[in-house]
């Protein structure tokens, strides 16, 4: 669906299914330089097994327009204005990476609007490479193409991809490509800069559930159990075999542990 | 078929396999679907040919069977300014040979049955996605950007963006059309994926050693073939192609079409057959079979002439296959002759 926040047209994913009053709120938060196809094996899947899911391009990736946000504070600000004219509330948000730390301050901002986290391989903190911030910048294509591969897991790399026929490798390129030019670095810097993730976690006392890569190399393990020690209602998975990009490549694992997580944070039957 | 409706239009190039061109200028125009055919060599003319509702050009890397090599970057850019999507038919140059998505190609296809399976024993046909086009530009691909009547409504570039033409191949052409492969079918060819390489440097060994073969043999009256210095995609054939220009080679038997005759019936250790990129050397008469019904008219501007032998060069032991020529040449000339 599209509608409009800050005077831009936000295209929001909704797992083709649209909202219906009384149905519980899924929310879906991509990563640095992503989109909402981040989850296109959850969305679809979320959305049919009976709840209203949201997951919004921000500003400036793929679909949605406008400028993209600086700053993690004001990405969650951005989503926290999103949610309420979707008359979202007591949601679960499920974040990857970049959108992991997001979940964290929308908590802390909105309490009201948050039942629950599910954060899929991120982390409290998000330091990234000078270089790498560098390259999103200037050389773009690079960035994007290392992001890719280091983001992926070895079997993606051996083209053992969960959609038959399909490359995660390549996929993972072109999606980021449909982003504007200026949304990778300002997501990077966003990570870079953001520091409290540890103290506002510790202080969220909701179900929270942390889903980390075994082979992830950008928000390795002990990141991910950082994170997960100082939850005070966690609980931890790691899936192996799998690189950062868990979402595409283990899609079943992650599906079945949010359908339980989410089972028991709106206590359906 | 997945791009266009009634009332759309194809740029081509001209030099096309004979049952493309007859899908694009016979078939598709009973769906309203019309196609406009300019040579590859003419980059004005295909540029001019882009109508507002032209979806896609459609090419052939190294077309079948005049062998013209398409200079892929400079129709591309053409291609990319109009918001249109290149499809070409990448048959002839396999993935060994020639990697078109680096060159700004969005969509391949491909007859595995010819070098990809290799062996001449299984039909079938690929689709690769370059996932490299972005479909929401404009409203040029309603099929991409807007409802599907099944599967709820899903708008196919909005849920898998990249992967919205692969996603709308299985949910509409797979589904409607049933281009399924049967799994011996598909077991057979991914064993022949598995042997490319190694073949194809036989190929291009074998083909190299054709080409200056016949062009030295007296009973040739020529040989066209994209490495050689008189053929006039040759400068593009060496930079796009520099692994080899394909192992189909077209030339003329001296005697004309008698002599043509002659020889493809006296050819022992290469086959009398319809197709290309075997195990086998294979050879046929296009003039005579796949190209029989196609006009004289559209046979001349896809390049091709009344003594043209089409040779689909194999992995055989060189030595046998030049035996086996320098025979059916000698049978052929002597025809020829008394004509």
């Amino acid at each position: 669906m599209k509608i409009e926040i800050d005077g831009n047209e936000v295209h929001v994913a909704t797992g083709g299914k649209p909202h219906q009053d009384g149905l519980p709120f899924v929310v879906f938060l991509h990563g640095a330089g992503n989109s909402h196809l981040t989850w296109i094996s959850q969305t679809r899947a979320i959305a049919f097994d009976g709840y209203n899911v949201i997951a919004p391009d921000m500003p400036g990736h793929n679909l949605s327009k406008g400028d993209p946000i600086e700053g993690i504070e004001a990405q969650a600000n951005w989503y926290v204005d999103l949610l309420k004219a979707l008359n979202c509330k007591d949601a679960v948000l499920v974040g990857h990476s970049q959108g992991g730390i997001i979940a964290i301050e929308i908590a802390k901002k909105a309490p009201e609007l948050v039942k629950g986290i599910g954060f899929v391989a991120t982390a409290a903190a998000i330091a990234v490479n000078d270089m790498l911030i560098n390259m999103a910048e200037n050389k773009q294509y690079r960035a994007i193409s290392s992001m890719t591969s280091w983001g992926l897991g070895p079997q993606s790399h051996m083209h053992e991809n969960t959609w038959p026929g399909a490359s995660n490798v390549f996929m993972g390129i072109e999606v980021m490509e449909l982003n504007q030019q200026a949304a990778l670095p300002r997501d990077l810097k966003a990570c870079a800069a953001y520091d409290n993730g540890l103290e506002t976690a510790a202080s969220l006392n909701i179900p929270t559930i942390c889903i980390v890569a075994e082979k992830d190399k950008m928000t390795p393990v002990k990141l991910g159990k950082a994170l997960a020690a100082a939850l005070p209602q966690n609980e931890m998975h790691i899936i192996a075999n799998s690189g950062h990009t868990i979402p595409h490549e283990k899609p079943r694992e992650v599906n079945a542990l949010l359908r339980g997580f989410l089972k028991r944070v709106f206590q359906a039957p | 078929m997945m791009l266009v409706s009634a009332g759309d239009h194809i740029v081509s190039t001209a030099q096309l396999y004979g049952a493309n061109i007859n899908l694009l200028k016979n078939t598709m125009p009973r769906f309203g679907v019309e196609t406009t055919f300019v040579h590859g060599r003419n980059l004005d003319g295909l540029k001019a040919a882009i109508q507002e509702n032209t979806k896609f050009i459609f090419c052939e890397m190294i077309g079948n069977p005049a062998l013209d090599v398409l200079d892929v970057e400079a129709v591309a850019k053409i291609a990319e300014e109009a918001g249109i999507p290149l499809v070409m038919d990448a048959t002839f140059c396999t993935p060994y040979l020639f990697k078109p998505l680096d060159y700004g190609v969005n969509v391949i296809v491909h007859s595995v049955t010819k070098w990809l399976g290799g062996h001449g024993t299984t039909i079938g046909g690929a689709i690769i996605d370059g996932g490299n086009f972005n479909w929401g530009q404009n409203d040029k691909f309603p099929t991409l950007t807007s409802p599907y009547y099944a599967l709820d409504g899903i708008v196919f570039w909005e849920e898998f963006g990249p992967a919205a033409l692969t996603m709308r191949l299985r949910a509409e052409a797979m589904y409607n059309f049933g281009p399924s492969l049967s799994p011996m079918s598909a077991f057979q060819l991914l064993q022949g994926i598995e042997t490319l390489p190694l073949r194809m440097q036989r190929h291009m060994e074998n083909t190299a050693k054709m080409v200056d073969y016949l062009s030295n043999h007296e009973a040739v009256s020529w040989v066209r073939h994209p490495s050689k210095p008189d053929h006039p995609d040759y400068e593009v054939a060496k930079r796009l192609l520099p692994k080899g220009a394909g192992s189909v080679i077209g030339f003329g038997v001296k005697g004309g079409r008698a002599a043509g005759a002659a020889f493809i019936e006296n050819v022992e250790v290469a086959s009398h057959l319809a197709n290309v990129g075997d195990a086998k050397t294979l050879v046929i008469h296009p003039a005579s079979t796949t190209h029989s019904h196609i006009s004289a008219e559209d046979m001349k501007t896809g390049g091709l002439s009344d003594d043209m032998i089409r040779l689909s060069v194999g992995l055989e032991n060189f030595d046998d296959l030049k035996a086996d020529f320098d025979k059916a040449l000698k049978i052929a000339s002597r025809v020829g002759g008394a004509k």
